[in-house]
């Protein structure tokens, strides 16, 4: 699987940006609101004591100024004239000169407060205040009290009260001012940091789905290369089938000669033991050669199948003491079967050669020895499970506790001549071969495989819902191959032609061969009649078996037919259209097989007579 | 729109709301308006005196206004129509809370109010607890002296006057509860002490006529505010003008003696508190921030 690497988009880049200039300017105007607030305290703290001092001095003052008053009064009392001492010291005077010297002083002192503070709030009254002592200090100390003087002291002392009230109403007003911004302060806080969680849940949110969004993306693409991946593989099978196909049908062509002219050749050489041996091993290698032809057949899914209802249960079992052969005593064998297993629609020697595939490649996996399991069950697969579609299967289960498998060897296990194994008789097509008939049985296969942790391949058949048809009667008793009646044969091969007629005119049949459809016609013309079976190939160069049967339909509609094929393409869609029941004989065959399919139709049409339906297609 | 741009559009709009805030309008006029406790003829009278006076000490001019209810004063001055106002302890409370109305000054009376309780010189009754049962008139609504001081003294006392008394009815005025009391349309009422005692020292009423049964305690009353929009420097100035008046000038005297004065002196909210307090209680005035 390719790795793909989620890079951190522009977008996102820019979504940090914004966050990291908020954070900043939070944090900013944070620290701004601190400074503000400890140069607000410093600030308040300098006016209260501004105005705290400037109040205590009005204090004193007011205390003095109703000192003065009643010293003014005893003077008016006195006769409005100036005490005299005995030492003539004018006593009224000393009285004067002190309390209006300190009040001289808090004036002073009144106006050093205000200049430093430079609060011009207050300079109008205290201007009004020194201009109204002045008078009053200048007057006491030149002529003494008169009638105008505590009115005049009245109207300082006033003066006096709206000095210290102004400072009382301003430092009242400034602390209610601070009051409102501190209470303000949290509030526009709590906003500021209610924004500020608000705006980090809203990037962490919108961070998480960017990354959700980038991880489905990162997903779809790793499924797209599997896919990819997984077309190939096809596509390089497809292409290896057809190459494989090709070569198995001219090869099946050769073997059918080889081991046609074999059998014929043994059953003349009766006497010669050394000849007899021979030829038995020429017949050995052949019919080893049309094994590996058939697996090459089953691989590119160009082998004929012959699929019927089948109940799986009843197959493996049947097929149990056969398995247990193949794995050796070393290796246990336990079988698990499903009650009420669902029927699936399977070619019974195809899933016969799987098993023995699958139990081969399970023992070589244990050299050791180990135990195999095999399981059937049914199971229902929904929401696509490792991409099989939705649906009723039957589920076959092959698992042993071997050597396992690596990422390596699982992803090419299923190609055709890949083999991990050192046996010299290993072909590399096992694997390959059970691939190509459980998918030409519209199955699946899932394998599960680790290192040193056994493997177990599960395959999926679809479930058919109709019940399996009862087990298939016997087989008839063999139907003797000798006969006289006339078969025409239609090969372009002629070493096939050639063995053929050989073979059959053997066994005392009258034959008649043909090179192609066209001729074939031509003697179905002059013959027609006489001739009682037609045996031909399907694919042929001119006129192709199908074409040709069609003609001598017409021209001997009583003759039986028995294709030969080497399997094509051609034959397969031909069967699959359901166009002709004629029964198929696989290349390379014995004469035997062929001499039964024979019999099998004459012995048909001798029941049939009298009607002339007899040639089926 | 890049975000370095968005911040520095935000701090410049902030900075522009804070420059707003301190821009203050320069009145070419002064409109000036009074609460109208009394007649309008008595209080043109009153104020014109002082109105002169402002115009000669600051140097701008003014323009007097009698508005018809103390409600109409409180709403004129919200809608921005009023530049300076003086206000009844009361509408300044209202006003203050509606229209952060400053307060600049008040008489030297107005921080120990009092309300007179007045009867005719004829009744012999000394205090306010003998007249259960008999007719009863408050000054208006709104008024500070006139109704809401003297019923939250009577409610501390624990006398609910529409209980108490016999019907209770609300003045235009305080010059017509003294006059309701003389030409015996109730037997007892509650008015202004300095309107009271300015009607008996003036013999527009005699002491033959009405007399004070008793007076509440004392409490804050009237004062001159300006609206928030006025410039610091003129209001400062309006400040020192009324600080200013001196009873040892002839003409600052007579200033004085029609306002029932004998100085003015600075005032500011804190003076205020009772008169809130008694608001709130009476349902009048809401509780929360004020200016």
């Amino acid at each position: 699987m390719n790795a793909i690497r989620v890079k951190t988009p522009p977008v996102l880049r820019y979504i940090y940006g914004i966050l990291a200039i908020i954070v900043v300017a939070v944090t900013v105007a944070m620290g701004s609101l601190h400074l503000a607030q400890r140069d607000e305290i410093r600030t308040r703290d300098q006016v209260q004591d501004f105005h705290l001092e400037s109040f205590s001095e009005t204090q004193h003052l007011s205390r003095e100024l109703e000192t003065l008053r009643e010293l003014v009064e005893d003077g008016l009392f006195a006769g409005n004239s100036v005490h005299t001492g005995a030492a003539g010291i004018d006593t009224a005077q000393i009285s004067y000169s002190g309390i209006l010297q300190s009040m001289r002083s808090r004036l002073a002192r009144l106006s050093d407060i205000q200049e430093k503070y430079e609060e011009e709030a207050f300079d109008a009254t205290l201007e009004r205040l020194n201009s109204k002592f002045a008078r009053i200090d200048r007057r006491l100390r030149v002529a003494g009290p008169n009638a105008e003087t505590i009115p005049a002291i009245d109207v300082l002392a006033t003066n006096v009260w709206q000095f210290s009230r102004l400072h009382a109403i301003a430092a009242d007003s400034e602390l209610r001012e601070l009051a409102v911004r501190q209470s303000q302060r949290p509030r526009f806080l709590g906003i500021l940091l209610a924004c500020l969680g608000f705006t980090v849940l809203a990037v962490g949110f919108l961070i998480f789905s960017l990354r959700t969004s980038l991880a489905r993306q990162a997903e779809t693409e790793t499924a797209l290369v599997e896919a990819h991946d997984r077309l190939h593989n096809v596509q390089k099978l497809d292409a290896l089938g057809r190459l494989v196909g090709g070569v198995a049908h001219d090869f099946n062509n050769l073997l059918t000669t080889i081991l046609g002219n074999t059998e014929l050749l043994q059953a003349n050489s009766a006497g010669n033991s050394e000849l007899n041996t021979s030829l038995k091993e020429i017949r050995t290698a052949g019919t080893r050669a049309a094994t590996l032809t058939r697996q090459l057949l089953a691989f590119s899914r160009r082998q004929h199948s012959d699929r019927d209802l089948l109940d799986l249960n009843d197959l493996i079992h049947g097929m149990e003491p056969v398995l247990q052969r193949t794995v050796g005593d070393n290796i246990k064998l336990s079988c698990t079967y499903a009650s009420d297993l669902y029927a699936s629609e399977l070619d019974s020697g195809q899933l016969q050669q799987v098993m023995i595939n699958l139990i081969s490649n399970a023992r070589d996996a244990m050299p050791d020895g180990g135990l195999v399991t095999i399981t059937t069950e049914n199971v229902a697969i929904s929401m696509g499970v490792d991409g099989i579609p939705d649906g009723d299967y039957v589920r076959l289960s092959v698992a042993d506790n071997g050597i396992g498998m690596d990422e390596g060897s699982r992803r090419r296990m299923f190609e055709p001549f890949y083999s991990t194994k050192e046996q010299s008789n290993a072909t590399g097509l096992g694997l390959a071969t059970v691939h190509g008939i459980v998918t030409d049985s519209r199955g699946h296969i899932v394998v599960d495989s680790a290192p040193g942790k056994g493997t177990c391949f599960h395959i999926y058949f679809p479930r058919v819902d109709t019940a399996p048809e009862s087990a298939k009667e016997d087989e008839p008793p063999a139907i003797p191959q000798k006969g006289s009646e006339t078969v025409l044969v239609v090969d372009d091969d002629k070493q096939v032609l050639r063995f053929v007629k050989k073979g059959l005119s053997s066994l005392g049949y009258r034959v008649l061969t043909a090179p192609g459809g066209a001729e074939g016609l031509e003697i179905c013309r002059a013959e027609r009649g006489s001739i009682h079976v037609i045996v031909s190939d399907v694919v042929m160069s001119g006129i192709n078996g199908p074409r040709f049967m069609s003609g001598a339909k017409r021209l001997c509609p009583d003759a039986a037919a028995v294709y030969m094929s080497a399997y094509t393409d051609d034959v397969i869609l031909w069967q699959n259209k359901g166009l002709d029941e004629i029964p198929v004989l696989t290349k390379p065959f014995e004469l035997e097989a062929l001499t039964r399919l024979i019999r099998q139709g004459l012995d048909r049409d001798d029941d049939d007579e009298p009607s002339s339906e007899t040639f089926r297609t | 729109m890049r975000p370095t741009l968005v911040l520095i559009v935000f701090i410049a709009l902030f900075g522009c709301a804070d420059e707003q805030a301190d821009l203050d309008t320069t009145p070419t006029v002064i409109r000036t308006a009074v609460l109208p406790d009394q007649a309008k003829d008595r209080l043109i009278a009153k104020y014109e005196p002082l109105i002169e006076y402002f115009e000669m000490t600051t140097g701008l001019d003014f323009e007097l206004s009698i508005p018809d209810s103390y409600s109409e004063l409180v709403e004129e001055f919200d809608e921005g129509n009023i530049d300076l106002a003086w206000f009844g302890g009361l509408t300044y409370m209202q006003a203050s809370q509606k229209s952060h109305a400053v307060a600049v000054a008040f008489r030297d009376v107005d921080l120990e109010f009092t309300s007179c309780y007045l009867a005719k010189s004829t009744d012999p009754r000394k205090t306010i607890t003998e007249f259960a049962g008999e007719p009863f008139s408050f000054g208006p609504r709104l008024s500070t002296s006139g109704h809401l001081m003297p019923r939250y003294f009577m409610t501390e006392e624990g006398l609910d006057p529409e209980k108490f008394f016999g019907p209770v009815r609300y003045s235009p005025g305080h010059d017509q509860t003294a006059y309701w009391v003389s030409d015996g349309t109730v037997v007892l009422g509650v008015g202004n002490c300095v309107i009271v005692r300015s009607l008996l020292e003036s013999g527009e009423l005699g002491s033959d006529d009405i007399r004070i049964v008793e007076t509440t305690p004392p409490y804050p009353d009237y004062v001159w505010a300006t609206h928030t929009s006025m410039r610091e420097s003129t209001r400062q100035a309006l400040l020192d003008a009324l600080l200013g008046l001196d009873p040892t000038i002839a003409g600052h005297r007579e200033i004085l003696r029609s306002q029932g004065a004998n100085a003015y002196l600075p005032a500011g909210l804190s003076d205020f508190e009772l008169v809130r307090m008694a608001a709130v209680q009476a349902g009048v005035l809401m509780e929360g921030p004020d200016q």
